[in-house]
């Protein structure tokens, strides 16, 4: 435990160590995924508490329904929200909502209560599944750079990189949840590129190409996929305005 | 077997003809894979039976999937409402709304509310076998289907695994391939998790399984990190092609049957 949090400290500080230990083979590897774990069970705290405290005072559905409303009316200002997919999402929301509202075998309190405790465990396997899928693709640009390190190496010393969303945990305070997300974020980047960088040996400048180049990547597969689809759906209507 | 000479210092080869002595049983073979310890896939590759070994881990791993899967529904059963319930309710909730109501009153209106109900039945036939409804054929679907997709799932992406990486220049086995790739599975022991409601694994076991199948075809085919990177990546990018495929006939098809009715006819 002592261990893992000042794993956790020294990447926090941007210290090469840290780095160092995380990517150190298997056993760095172990103890970094560690780290993740335990940020992502403190960032979804108040997420659990939140579901704890909706199971405890049992909120009806139509309680449910005018929140999501009234996001919804938000969601009504934004261009190119038209009647049908207003019309779509209150069926949906009403659909979840009816069927949400039929009796289950265990009591009602219980049953939110242990879906919420479901929510927060399960975020330590998002935060994981959004930390390997990165790291793979910017170790494959790293090495397209020259870099030198390891499957393991890498993946230990990025794992560290997620520290700073432990911060999100104060996401609750009101008016500071974009700003701590936000802080997060950036400090999040500054510790995966410090450690890319001293887990290929390589200088900083490239590390920073080598993150940037997966969220680069994806853009342009993005918008490639979404122009395919805009073509798609443009012959579709034409064939069908000729037919 | 020769380490490829392109291997980086940092990606060290592995120790050839060696069997190190660390873990002897599938579940701490499994374990040891899933952190990239050198020496379980070594173990594999270089048993005299690396094909079986394989095996054993990929039952092994297809056993955990189906017990976990059917424990889950089972616990999912008790925070679920009954699904026949849930149909009526889905079905009468559709029913009422402007949308439904528009197109039932309008011309043609009949033979859309019978294609309505067809769809929505064939949906709730489907259903218990693509979500994780609490039903017979969900139980049926994790006991039997999900350990037969494993099992072939790994025969299949082995193969052609194989197959792209001796194209690529790669020296191993195919037994020696298939044994490694089985350990590649390993993160599908995290499907444990998954027995309490509400908790999803998502796409981690996916992109684990892909670093730890690189690390697999690594210690077989002694190829360069690139090479080794494109026989992982072909055999998916092949699956990705053919359900791309699939999708593409089944949206045409779609689009066939639900012309007529979107035109009125």
């Amino acid at each position: 435990m002592n261990d893992t949090w000042r794993l956790a400290l020294g990447a926090l500080q941007l210290k090469d160590e840290a780095f160092r230990e995380g990517g150190r083979g298997p056993a760095g590897l172990r103890q970094a995924a560690l780290v993740v774990v335990f940020v992502a069970l403190l960032a979804g705290l108040g997420t659990l508490v939140t579901g704890l405290v909706d199971a405890a005072r049992g909120q009806s559905p139509e309680q449910a329904r005018d929140e999501i409303m009234a996001n919804l009316e938000q969601l009504e200002t934004l261009p190119g929200f038209s009647g049908a997919v207003r019309e779509a999402l209150v069926l949906a929301v009403d659909s979840v909502l009816r069927v949400e509202s039929l009796p289950t075998p265990l009591p009602r309190p219980l049953v939110l209560l242990i879906r919420s405790v479901g929510l927060w465990l399960g975020r330590p396997f998002a935060l994981a599944g959004s930390w390997f899928a990165y790291s793979l693709m910017a170790l494959v640009a790293a090495r397209l750079l020259g870099g030198k390190a390891s499957l393991p190496a890498m993946l230990g010393a990025t794992a560290l990189s997620n520290v700073p969303y432990a911060l999100t945990l104060l996401s609750f305070i009101p008016f500071c949840g974009a700003a701590l997300s936000a802080a997060a974020w950036a400090w999040s980047s500054i510790i995966f590129v410090k450690a890319t960088a001293a887990a290929n040996d390589m200088p900083i400048a490239r590390a920073i190409a080598a993150w940037a180049a997966p969220a680069a990547a994806l853009v342009v597969l993005w918008s490639l996929l979404l122009a395919a689809v805009l073509v798609a759906l443009i012959v579709l209507a034409l064939a069908a305005a000729g037919g | 077997m020769e380490a490829a000479a392109d291997n980086l210092p940092g990606d060290p080869a592995v120790p050839q003809n060696s069997r190190p002595a660390g873990p002897t049983d599938p579940l701490r073979l499994i374990w040891a894979a899933l952190w990239f310890h050198e020496a379980a896939y070594a173990e594999v590759r270089d048993s005299p039976s690396p094909f079986g070994r394989g095996l054993v881990v990929a039952l092994l791993l297809a056993a955990i999937s189906a017990v976990s899967g059917a424990l889950g529904l089972g616990l999912d059963w008790l925070v679920s409402p009954d699904s026949q319930a849930a149909r009526r309710a889905g079905l009468e909730t559709m029913q009422a709304s402007e949308w439904y109501r528009g197109l039932a009153q309008g011309p043609g209106g009949r033979e859309f509310e019978q294609q309505a109900q067809a769809f929505y039945d064939l949906w709730w036939q489907v259903a218990p076998f693509i979500t994780n409804l609490p039903s017979p054929a969900g139980l049926a679907r994790y006991l039997c289907l999900t350990p037969a997709f494993s099992v072939l799932g790994w025969l299949f992406f082995g193969s052609l695994t194989f197959a792209a990486a001796r194209l690529l220049g790669g020296r191993g086995g195919f037994g020696p391939t298939l044994g490694v790739l089985a350990l590649a599975g390993a993160p599908q022991a995290l499907d444990l998790f998954t027995v309490w409601p509400g908790l999803e694994i998502g796409a981690l076991s996916g992109w684990w399984s892909l670093a730890l199948a690189y690390w697999a075809v690594r210690s077989v085919h002694g190829l360069g990190w690139g090479r080794n990177l494109m026989a992982v990546l072909l055999a998916r990018l092949v699956l990705s092609g053919l359900m791309l495929a699939l999708l593409v006939v089944g949206l045409a098809l779609a689009a066939a049957n639900l012309g007529p009715l979107a035109a009125g006819g």
